[in-house]
C-alpha cells in the first residue's frame, strides 16, 4: 500500500472518527476479519477504492502485536530429557495457548494469559534421543557414555549427565546410535513435532509453527539457530532437520544457509533463522574479518543478511543487547548479564571477545562491513525468547518454571549450581538464569503467514518477559504535534517507517525524525522511560553511539545533552516481593529528531523502553519458599523492551 | 568400592571366564531332555529365515553411514551378522536372560504404549462422539461474547491527582456532544476497538475491563471505567452475547482434545484390562522381620 493511501486513510479515519454514532453498518462487515473467517478477496469487496466510509478500511497496516516465543525445548532435545523434561510439544502448545497443565515436576501450572504463537525448536541433533535412550536402545546402551547415562539419570543424577551430554556433544564425542537423520528414532521425532504443531495450529487465535534448532557448538562456542517454517506440516515433512554432526551435517553457519536455501527449493515453504546468545559463543557469534578460516566477504555478508534478519538479543541464559564494558556511559547496560565463559565454561572469556558477542556492537560492525563491503550482514530485528528446556514457556518474574526441569519452582532453586566446569573454574549459579523473554510482532493477524512475514520485514520488539506494547518510526517529516495524534500508528506508518526499515535519500537540509510510543503491559508495572539509541560511522570511519532519553515519567526533566539523569525511584519492597504502580507512567510517546545527524555517515536507530524496578523471580522464591538468597543474587530488575532499529543509509 | 567393580568387570580375564561360564550353562541346559530354545516346532527343526526386505535394509544402512553400497562379500558378512544376532537373540530369550534386564524391560513396555497411542491415532471419531464430548467439557468451547467498544484514555501520569475529576468533567461534555476527539489522552492502541471476543479484548486491555463491559450499557458513552492504564470512557456500540458453538464452528479444536483425550482414556483402559488378568502379590516385612504377602487385584475385585 502507498505512503499517500495510508495518508488519506489516515485523514479520513480522522473525519469519520467524528461520526461515531453512526458507524454501525460498515463496522459488522469488517468484524468477521477478526474471527479470521474472512479471505482477503471479501474483505477487499468491503473496502472499495474510493475513500471508505469505515475508520478502519484501507488500514492494512499491522494494528496487534502478538506476544509469542520462538524458541522452546521439550522432552525431544536430549538435553532437556536429561534434565528431567517429560513434556512434549503437545503440552508445550497447550500450555502456551493458555490451558493449565502439570510440569515435569508434577506441579499444577498456567500463564497469566494465553501466548499468541509458539514454536517449538528443539536440538535437531539427537532429536528423539532422549526416548530412544529412556527406552533402552541397545546400541545405545552398548556403549560406555550411552549406558552411563542411562544408569546416571535412573539413579537420579539427570543434571550430572545432561551437562555431560552437552559437553560431549560440544566435543563431538557422542556414542554410536546416536539417533541421525535418514533413522526411524529420528523420523518419528521429526513426525510427531509436525504433527503436534499442526494440531494446535488455530488461524485467527494461536499460531504453531513448526520449526527446531540448529545447534553448532563446536568447542562449545554458542552459534546456535532456531529455523522456522512458513508453510504447513505437508511442505516442512518434505525435508528433515538439519544437523551439525558429520558428515550429514555441519557446524558452519554458511552450510546451514546452503540448507535453508535447498530446502526451499525442495518444499516450497519459506524458512527463516534466529540465531541467539552470542554471549556464550567467546567472540565468534558477530564476526568482523573471518569466520570458519574464510576471509568475511561480500557473499557471506549478503548470504548472512538474506537468511538472517532476526536475533534473540534476550532470553533465560542472559540478555545480548549491550555490554557494561562495550558501554560504559549506559547505565541500563548491566541487565542480566552472562560474561564467564563459553556456554560449557570450557573457555573463560575475555574481553576483546566481547565486541563480537552484543547486538549494539554487531549493528556497529556491520555499518562498518556496509562501508567495506557495501552489503551489511548484521541488519537484524531484534526479539525475545526463552529457550526453557522445559516445555514450558513460563517467563513470568512471578510465574517463572526455571530454564530445565531442574529449576522449576523449589524451595532449593535459588541456591543451587547451574553450570560448574572444574577445569577453568568457571561457575554459573542458577539464580543467574533469567526470567527472559518473548518476542513481540506487530502483524496484520495472528496467522502463520502474517507472522512469518513480518519477521521477515522486522517489525518486531524484544521484551524480558511483560507484554508492553511498542510503536517505533522514522521518518522525514514528523513534527512534535504528531505526538498528539489520536492515532499514533496511523500517523507513524502514513509519514514514516516502523521499526526494523530503512530510511535513505535524505531531503536536503533534514534530519530523520522519529515517533516512539510506549504503553504497559496491561497487568504489569508502569513505564520509567523511552530512551532511542543512535549508532553511526564517523567521518574518520569509526563506530559510535550515543543514548537519548526520549520520553520519561512523572515530569522529570530531559537534559540538555538529551539525558534525564533523574531515577525514577523504587517502590519495591523485597522482602514481600510487591512493588505500586504509584510511580512511572501508563503510557509515553515522543517526537524526537536527530540533533546530530550528518547524510553522509552510516547510521541505526533503535528504541528500549524501560520499566520501573519490580521483583525479580529470586524475590518471589525467598518469600514464598523462605529460602535465604545467597549473597550477591540480585532481587529487583528493570524489565525492558527492545525494537528493531531503523537504519540511514546515504 | 565401586571403582573396584567397575575396574574388575573391565578385565579381560574376567571376561574370559564369564564367557566361559555363560557357555557353560548354555549347553548345560541344552543337553537335558527337554529343549529349551526358541520356536514351537523344537530345537532340531528351528529356522532362520532372511527375508530379501532384512537384506534391503541392512545395505540401506551400510549405504548411508559408509556413503557407498557394501560389496558383495561385505553383504554376506551383513547376513552373517544378522543370523548371528538372531540365534543369540532367540537363545537369550529362551534361557530367560531378558527378564532381568531393565533396559529391555523398558523398551518393552514403551513399545506396547506406542502401539495403544497408534490404535488411537486410526480411530476417527463420529460427530455423535464429538457432540458427547462437547456436552461433557461445555466451558471449553464456549464462544465468548463479543463487544465493540470506543473509548477515550484519560492518562493519569499526565493528570495526576485531577485525573478522576477530569474523567467525569470529559464523561459529561460527551454526553452533551462535544467532538470526542478534541478531549482525553492520546492512546498507543488507538480508541475504536472493532467487534471483537472478549479474550481478545483481554489481551490488549487486561480481563477486569474486558469483563466490564459486559456490564455497560450500550449506546452511551460511560465510566469512568478502570484499565490497567488509567481510567477510560467508554461508548459500547454493539455486544453479542457468549453461546455454545454448533460442532462445525469448533469441530478440529474437539476433535483435537478428542483425541488427546482418548489417547489418555484408551492407553488406561488398556493398562486395567491387562492388570484384570493378574494376581499381584507384594510381599511385605513384618514387625518381627518375616515376610508377609499380601495380594492385589484390581478392577475385577467385588
Amino acid at each position: 500500500m502507498s505512503k499517500a493511501l495510508l495518508r488519506n486513510a489516515a485523514i479520513v479515519a480522522v473525519m469519520i472518527s467524528c461520526l461515531v454514532l453512526t458507524a454501525f453498518a460498515a463496522e459488522e462487515a469488517v468484524s468477521e476479519g477478526d474471527v479470521g473467517t474472512a479471505s482477503k478477496a471479501d474483505l477487499e469487496k468491503v473496502h472499495p477504492a474510493k475513500p471508505p466510509y469505515s475508520p478502519y478500511a484501507g488500514r492494512n497496516f499491522p494494528t496487534r502485536a502478538y506476544f509469542g516465543d520462538t524458541h522452546l525445548h521439550t522432552a525431544f532435545s536430549m538435553d532437556a530429557g536429561a534434565f528431567g523434561a517429560r513434556l512434549t510439544p503437545r503440552d508445550a502448545y497447550r500450555f502456551a495457548r493458555g490451558e493449565e497443565i502439570t510440569s515435569n515436576t508434577g506441579q499444577p501450572v498456567k500463564l497469566s494469559r494465553p501466548l499468541d504463537f509458539l514454536v517449538v525448536s528443539d536440538h535437531s541433533d539427537g532429536f528423539g534421543f532422549f526416548p530412544l535412550l529412556m527406552s533402552g536402545d541397545p546400541t545405545l546402551l552398548a556403549t560406555d557414555q550411552g549406558r552411563r547415562w542411562y544408569d546416571e539419570i535412573k539413579g537420579g543424577q539427570g543434571a550430572k549427565a545432561a551437562m555431560d551430554i552437552i559437553v560431549s556433544f560440544s566435543n563431538n564425542k557422542l556414542p554410536k546410535g546416536f539417533p541421525l537423520p535418514g533413522t526411524k528414532a529420528y523420523r518419528s521425532a521429526w513426525e510427531e513435532t509436525i504433527k503436534a504443531a499442526e494440531a494446535y495450529n488455530d488461524p485467527g487465535r494461536f499460531t504453531a509453527f513448526i520449526g527446531y534448532e540448529w545447534t553448532s557448538n563446536t568447542g562449545g562456542n554458542n552459534l546456535h539457530r532456531n529455523i522456522i517454517f512458513r508453510e504447513n506440516g505437508a511442505k516442512a515433512s518434505l525435508v528433515e532437520p538439519y544437523t551439525t554432526l558429520k558428515p550429514l551435517g555441519s557446524d558452519n553457519p554458511e552450510d546451514l544457509w546452503k540448507w535453508m536455501a535447498a530446502t526451499e527449493e525442495k518444499t516450497g515453504s519459506e524458512v527463516l533463522a534466529i540465531a541467539h546468545n552470542g554471549n556464550l559463543s567467546n567472540g565468534l557469534m558477530f564476526p568482523v574479518v573471518e569466520a570458519f578460516g574464510k576471509k568475511i566477504d561480500k557473499k557471506y555478508a549478503e548470504t548472512r543478511a538474506k537468511w538472517e534478519r532476526l536475533y534473540e538479543t534476550t532470553q533465560t541464559k542472559g540478555t545480548g543487547e549491550a555490554h557494561p564494558y562495550l558501554s560504559p556511559n549506559d547505565e541500563f547496560a548491566s541487565f542480566e548479564i552472562w560474561d564467564k565463559g563459553n556456554l560449557d565454561g570450557s573457555v573463560a572469556k575475555t574481553k576483546d571477545m566481547l565486541e563480537y558477542e552484543y547486538a549494539r556492537s554487531a549493528f556497529k560492525n556491520g555499518l562498518l562491513l556496509e562501508a567495506k563491503l557495501g552489503v551489511n550482514p548484521y541488519k537484524f530485528g531484534l526479539i525475545g525468547s526463552s529457550d526453557a528446556h522445559t516445555g514450558l514457556s513460563a517467563m513470568e518474574e512471578d510465574n517463572f518454571f526455571g530454564k530445565t526441569a531442574l529449576q522449576e519452582p523449589s524451595p532449593e532453586r535459588m541456591t543451587k549450581t547451574f553450570v560448574k566446569n572444574p577445569k577453568t573454574g568457571i561457575t554459573v549459579m542458577d539464580w543467574e538464569v533469567a526470567a527472559s523473554g518473548y518476542a513481540a510482532v506487530w502483524a496484520t493477524e495472528n496467522t502463520r503467514e502474517a507472522i512469518f512475514d513480518a519477521m521477515q520485514r522486522r517489525e518486531t520488539y524484544a521484551t524480558t518477559g511483560p507484554r508492553m506494547f511498542v510503536r517505533f518510526f522514522g521518518g522525514w517529516e514528523f513534527e512534535p504535534n504528531d505526538a498528539n495524534n489520536r492515532l499514533p500508528a496511523a500517523i507513524g506508518y502514513g509519514k514514516g517507517v516502523p521499526m526494523g526499515g530503512d530510511l535513505s535519500n535524505a531531503p536536503k537540509g533534514k534530519s530523520p525524525t522519529f515517533l516512539a510510543a510506549a504503553l504497559k503491559d496491561p497487568i504489569g508495572a508502569n513505564l520509567d522511560r523511552i530512551q532511542i539509541i543512535k549508532g553511526w560511522l564517523d567521518k574518520n570511519g569509526k563506530t559510535q553511539e550515543r543514548i537519548y532519553d526520549v520520553a520519561v515519567s512523572g515530569g522529570r526533566k530531559i537534559e540538555a545533552d538529551g539525558r534525564c539523569k533523574t531515577s525514577v525511584g523504587s517502590t519495591v519492597d523485597v522482602e514481600n516481593a510487591t512493588w505500586t504502580n504509584t510511580i512511572g507512567a501508563p503510557e509515553l510517546i515522543a517526537f524526537w529528531k536527530d540533533p546530530d545527524f550528518d547524510p553522509a555517515q552510516l547510521a541505526f536507530y533503535y528504541a528500549r523502553v524501560i520499566e520501573i524496578p519490580t521483583p525479580r523471580w529470586t524475590a518471589y522464591d525467598a518469600k514464598r519458599f523462605g529460602t535465604k538468597p545467597l549473597p550477591g543474587t540480585t532481587m529487583t530488575l528493570q524489565e525492558r523492551a527492545y525494537t528493531s532499529p531503523i537504519w540511514y543509509t546515504p | 568400592m565401586q571403582q573396584f567393580v567397575y575396574s574388575f568387570v573391565r578385565e579381560p580375564l574376567v571376561h574370559f571366564l564369564l564367557i566361559g561360564a555363560g557357555l557353560f550353562l548354555l549347553f548345560g541346559l541344552r543337553s537335558g531332555p527337554v529343549s529349551l530354545s526358541a520356536g514351537q516346532s523344537g530345537w532340531q527343526s528351528a529356522k532362520i529365515v532372511v527375508a530379501q526386505g532384512d537384506i534391503d535394509q541392512m545395505v540401506e544402512t551400510f549405504t548411508r553411514t559408509w556413503q557407498r553400497p557394501p560389496t558383495e562379500e561385505e553383504v554376506k558378512g551383513l547376513v552373517e551378522d544378522f543370523v548371528r544376532n538372531e540365534i543369540y537373540y532367540r537363545e537369550a530369550l529362551a534361557i530367560g536372560l531378558d527378564r532381568d534386564d531393565p533396559a529391555l524391560r523398558r523398551r518393552m513396555r514403551q513399545k506396547m504404549e506406542v502401539i495403544f497411542e497408534d490404535i488411537t491415532d486410526l480411530a476417527e471419531p463420529t460427530d455423535d462422539d464429538l457432540r458427547t464430548f462437547m456436552k461433557k467439557n461445555p466451558q471449553k468451547y464456549l464462544v465468548d461474547p463479543q463487544v465493540s467498544f470506543r473509548h477515550i484514555y484519560v492518562n493519569a501520569d499526565k493528570r495526576g491527582k485531577n485525573a478522576g475529576a477530569d474523567a467525569r468533567q470529559i464523561l459529561a461534555q460527551l454526553n452533551e456532544g462535544i467532538d470526542p476527539d478534541t478531549v482525553g489522552d492520546p492512546f498507543l492502541l488507538g480508541s475504536e476497538v472493532r467487534l471483537s471476543p472478549l479474550w481478545d479484548i483481554s489481551k490488549q486491555f487486561g480481563e477486569p475491563f474486558s469483563r466490564k463491559l459486559l456490564e455497560l450499557k450500550p449506546g452511551s458513552w460511560v465510566g469512568p471505567v478502570q484499565s490497567g492504564f488509567g481510567l477510560h470512557l467508554v461508548f459500547v456500540r454493539k455486544r453479542i452475547g457468549g453461546r455454545q458453538p454448533d460442532l462445525k464452528e469448533v469441530r478440529e479444536m474437539v476433535r483435537r482434545d478428542w483425541t488427546f483425550e482418548r489417547q489418555r482414556e484408551l492407553k488406561e483402559a488398556a493398562y486395567t484390562k491387562l492388570r484384570e488378568r493378574y494376581i499381584v502379590v507384594v510381599e511385605k516385612k513384618n514387625a518381627d522381620n518375616r515376610t508377609a504377602s499380601t495380594a492385589m487385584r484390581t478392577g475385577a475385585q467385588q
